[in-house]
């Protein structure tokens, strides 16, 4: 499992394992019914104390998206992935939101100028890939 | 969660200095407790005084429930240590040395000692006097856990060392704790090892305990914010809870302990405007706590 | 401090001067009391002289006793931009000037104060040369033999310089203390030139040396450029070379049956084994000396082979052995020994036993190798020792045996204790040490000659008759707070030392010693001196377990 730990942002390293494990739920890398690594292996493999693999792992099992199974080990839920999914989705993009408007705020750009930003970086992001996409077919 | 290591009101006099002064410090069994702090602040004294090396000038200091001085043995026999020089003899090979400790230690495991020697790929033939530093750390690190200590004590385990022999000293971290629930006490000067390998933290300065809990609650209980201010700043003015700023003019980012609305407040009455805020690092509190220039004595 | 001439001195003086001053102000307090007593007597003023001069080197050479580097003492300073020459020249004038001063100043207040007949100049010029040759002996290698045998060639080649400096020009023959006058000591031009000469040349050679180990062509046996630096060995004296040799001869696996069978193991391989094979080695050329002396009979080379023999505790280092485990400042107690889970008192008691033991059985091996070729030296020398040791009882000689192991081994327990205690108080128990040795010698000389009374003699003795049990409750006291021994280990002690005093009784009986006939103060001392092995049986431990847990 590629779990990152980035010390510099400041996100507690139990928050930010919970974070990415979401993620990979959300995004399909896990499916329901995968096993999670042992605690002590994934603590050896991304160096970080058990204790903190044992909270992130309780903390998604409090929010359905993990379960444990005595005796065997962590697994995926099956509880509502795609529901999980839906608002995993919005938490994030929200994030990144809340994270331009504090940007355009500094830098006086009115929403109105930031939504057709959006529109024109769109128009260009997809007539790129649907070149590329086209160039990749020839 | 029964505390392995009771310490309190310990204070150390080495003729005129004071090199510990009241210190309170608790170590919880199946957790990771990391010491920081400056070169001579009293980590590694602190450690001498749960072996039994150095007798406290006051205080007391309690061990598995026992008094390192007056009863070496039963508290010596269940601690597992490295120190920070891997004092040695020189003239003895690994397997003798690994042999040796074995008598002293009735819970020894060889067969966890040979797997450690084969995983890092020491020679048990070599004399200790010809190893280098990173194999005599991981000789030391071997004699230090194949005992399967209750307490394992590193003083400075990273201290002119490699990463790759850096990674092996945090994986026998790993195991200690994982497995069984055993309980790790160690000092590091390399703060981004203690935030990610401990549980609990203490910070000491000058002797005094200057912060101690658990590490997800000191991280989040201290911030790194971005405050913006109308005119051009000289010096950032008196503001409630800040430990440390830096930046300038208009732009000034300051560590400060407590949430990010009381800072808010302060700032506003200063003339200034919270932009941004996360939690902050251990290194930056660190260095906010205990570094040159900084307001922890005002606040 | 521009000039790094000066930036040098200054740091001499700040490594130097408490043992400097220390020393200055006890040969002048010391001569001063002497003389205060002695008055205008010119053989007083002798013994104030020999004091002095005495009290000179050793202050000189006190500076450096704690000095850990091999060859040149601060080669840390091989880094200044200074050039060796004067890296040589100026501590070396600076010790030579210290060892004279250490005399001078002291004499000079004397002669003017009290009117002491003191000679200064040529005195102070001799002390100073010695101090300069006895640097250069000592910085020129960093190789532990080469500076040994430098030391005894320099000791060799004073007799008979000596003879023809001929600085001695007072009274000679006459009865001991000699008068002094201020032309006691005279040097003749040519004398005072020579002496620059050997000075210059003792210059010339350390900076030669001194060079060499600037340059990294004198590495030697010694990587100890900062004490205990790990993954080089430490000082490699000669129990380190005679280590490698029995380490491949004796590779006995260490047991694991028990703490005290590993601990008793790297004891013998560290400290007993060493020992023993130089008393093999010394065992191996008793044959050659004693055929030889049969021979030519001169004693010269029986008289060497035995003072060689005897000195085996210096050879092997064990007097400083103790020391080889001090790490810092703060730790004179090596970490990895210090946690060893193992009781203080069953930690020294190992390593006391085995260093005695060590040093018993090389003298064992020595003596039956000796005995064994006795035959080679004198027909009937074998005989008549048969003869001399059957005309006791079996009984007599194994008590007296056993005597001899336990007296021994309370020596080296109490060396073991002093050198704990001295880890503790460092700087302060050398310089206590000192004084006492100061005190010893010139009650010595006031005994000698005669200006101590008999009722002074008894005090003294009565003070260390009554000190000896004292200390030794005081110990016991300690160790039972402590809880260093429990009480079952003190009884223990307790039985062992009575057995001990039984046997001495018996042992004293059969030949015929009381203590009837003795001075009251020495029959009293004497009983004091026999508690001696409790004292060290009980203060050891204490000791340790106050430098292990400081």
């Amino acid at each position: 499992m590629d779990i990152k730990i980035n010390l510099a942002d400041g996100v507690p390293l139990y928050k930010q394992i919970v974070n990415q494990i979401r993620y990979m739920v959300a995004s399909g890398v896990l499916a329901v019914g995968d096993e999670l690594p042992p605690i002590r292996a994934l603590a050896l493999q991304i160096k970080v104390t058990p204790n903190t693999i044992v909270k992130a792992y309780d903390e998604l099992q409090a929010a359905g998206v993990l379960v444990k199974r005595h005796g065997s080990g962590t697994f995926v839920s099956d509880v509502g992935p795609s529901r999980l999914a839906t608002r995993e989705r919005r938490r994030i993009i929200e994030e990144r939101i809340d994270a331009l408007l504090t940007e355009a705020r500094h830098l006086n750009v009115s929403l109105d100028d930031l939504f057709n930003a959006i529109r024109r970086r769109h128009a260009l992001i997809a007539a790129k890939t649907g070149m590329d996409k086209a160039s990749g077919e020839e | 969660m029964t505390n392995v290591v009771e310490v309190q009101g310990l204070s150390r006099r080495f003729g005129g200095t004071l090199a510990l002064d009241g210190v309170d410090f608790c170590a919880t069994q199946g957790l990771v407790h990391g010491l920081v702090g400056v070169n001579g602040a009293g980590k590694t004294t602190l450690i001498k005084h749960l072996l039994g090396l150095l007798r406290p000038t006051s205080g007391t200091v309690r061990v598995l429930g026992l008094d390192p001085v007056r009863d070496p043995v039963n508290v010596l026999r269940r601690v597992g240590y490295l120190s920070e020089h891997r004092e040695m003899p020189e003239w003895m090979r690994v397997a003798e040395l690994l042999r040796y400790t074995q008598a002293y230690y009735p819970s020894w495991d060889m067969g966890y000692a040979r797997e450690l020697l084969d995983t890092f790929g020491l020679d048990p033939t070599k004399r200790v006097g010809g190893l280098s530093q990173g194999m005599r750390a991981q000789t030391g690190l071997v004699l230090a856990v194949a005992h399967r200590p209750d307490v394992l004590i590193l003083d400075e385990p990273s201290s002119g060392l490699d990463a790759v022999v850096r990674q092996d000293i945090l994986d026998a971290i790993v195991r200690t704790v994982a497995d069984d629930g055993r309980t790790v006490i160690f000092s590091s000067h390399l703060l981004d090892e203690v935030e990610r390998m401990s549980d609990r933290v203490t910070m000491i300065h000058r002797g005094k305990i200057a912060l101690d809990g658990m590490r997800d609650e000191v991280c989040g209980a201290h911030h790194v914010t971005q405050l913006r201010f109308a005119e051009r700043l000289d010096r950032l003015p008196q503001i409630d809870g800040v430990l440390a700023a830096s930046g300038g003019a208009r732009s000034w980012s300051v560590v400060h302990a407590g949430p990010v609305e009381r800072l808010r407040d302060a700032a506003a009455r200063a003339g200034g405007d919270v932009s941004e805020s996360r939690n902050a690092t251990l290194e930056e509190i660190f260095v906010a706590r205990v570094g040159r220039g900084t307001r922890a004595e005002a606040a | 401090m521009r000039a790094p001439v000066v930036a040098m001195l200054w740091e001499w003086w700040r490594i130097t001067y408490r043992q400097v001053l220390f020393f200055g102000v006890l040969a002048l307090a010391g001569g001063w009391s002497v003389l205060a007593r002695t008055g205008s007597d010119p053989r007083g003023a002798f013994v104030v002289f020999m004091l002095i001069v005495s009290l000179a080197p050793a202050g000189a050479m006190a500076a450096w006793s704690r000095n850990p580097f091999a060859g040149y003492p601060l080669p840390l300073a091989f880094v200044r931009p200074v050039s060796t020459r004067l890296l040589v020249g100026v501590p070396m004038a600076y010790m030579a000037f210290i060892c004279a001063a250490i005399y001078a100043v002291p004499a000079i207040v004397l002669r003017i104060g009290l009117g002491a007949p003191l000679p200064v100049a040529p005195v102070a010029a001799l002390l100073a040369v010695a101090m300069a040759l006895f640097c250069a002996s000592n910085w020129f290698t960093r190789g532990k033999a080469k500076r040994l045998l430098a030391t005894v060639a320099l000791l060799i080649a004073a007799g008979p310089a000596w003879r023809w400096l001929n600085p001695w020009h007072g009274a000679a023959g006459g009865p001991f203390p000699p008068p002094l006058a201020t032309d006691s000591v005279q040097l003749g031009v040519e004398r005072y030139a020579v002496l620059v000469l050997a000075a210059v040349g003792a210059w010339a050679a350390a900076v030669t040396g001194v060079a060499a180990q600037r340059r990294g062509d004198d590495m030697a046996d010694n990587g100890r450029l900062t004490p205990a630096t790990p993954g080089r060995a430490a000082q490699k004296g000669m129990v380190e070379q005679f280590r490698v040799v029995m380490d491949v001869v004796a590779r006995v696996p260490c047991p694991t049956s028990s703490p005290l069978a590993a601990e008793i193991w790297i004891e013998v391989r560290a400290r007993a084994l060493p020992v023993i094979a130089m008393g093999v080695v010394l065992a191996l050329l008793a044959p050659g000396v004693l055929a030889v002396e049969g021979s030519t009979g001169d004693r010269i080379l029986l008289v060497t082979f035995a003072a060689l023999s005897l000195s085996i505790p210096f050879l092997s280092g064990i007097s400083t052995s103790f020391w080889n485990r001090a790490s810092s400042m703060r730790a004179p107690m090596s970490p990895f020994e210090a946690t060893r889970p193992m009781g203080t008192a069953r930690l020294v008691a190992v390593q006391v036993g085995v260093a005695a033991a060590g040093i018993i059985g090389a003298w064992a091996v020595i003596a039956i190798a000796a005995v064994l070729s006795l035959p080679l030296y004198h027909d009937g020398a074998a005989a008549s020792l048969w003869h001399a040791l059957a005309a006791r009882p079996a009984a007599q000689v194994a008590g007296a045996a056993v005597l001899g192991v336990a007296a021994f081994t309370t020596v080296i327990a109490l060396l073991a204790t002093v050198r704990a205690v001295g880890a503790i108080y460092g700087l302060r128990l050398w310089l206590g040490a000192v004084a006492v040795v100061a005190y010893t010698i010139a009650l010595a000389f006031a005994v000698a000659t005669q200006h101590l009374s008999e009722a002074a003699i008894g005090v003294h003795l009565w003070a260390l008759a009554v000190a000896i049990p004292v200390g030794t409750g005081y110990a016991v006291v300690r160790v039972l707070a402590a809880r260093v021994l429990r009480a079952g280990q003190l009884l223990a002690i307790a039985a062992a030392w009575l057995a001990l005093a039984g046997l001495a009784a018996f042992v004293m009986g059969g030949i015929g010693a009381a203590l009837e006939p003795l001075a009251p103060a020495v029959a009293v001392l004497t009983l004091s001196a026999a508690l001696l092995p409790l004292s060290a049986a009980v203060a050891a431990p204490w000791a340790y377990s106050r430098m292990r847990h400081i």
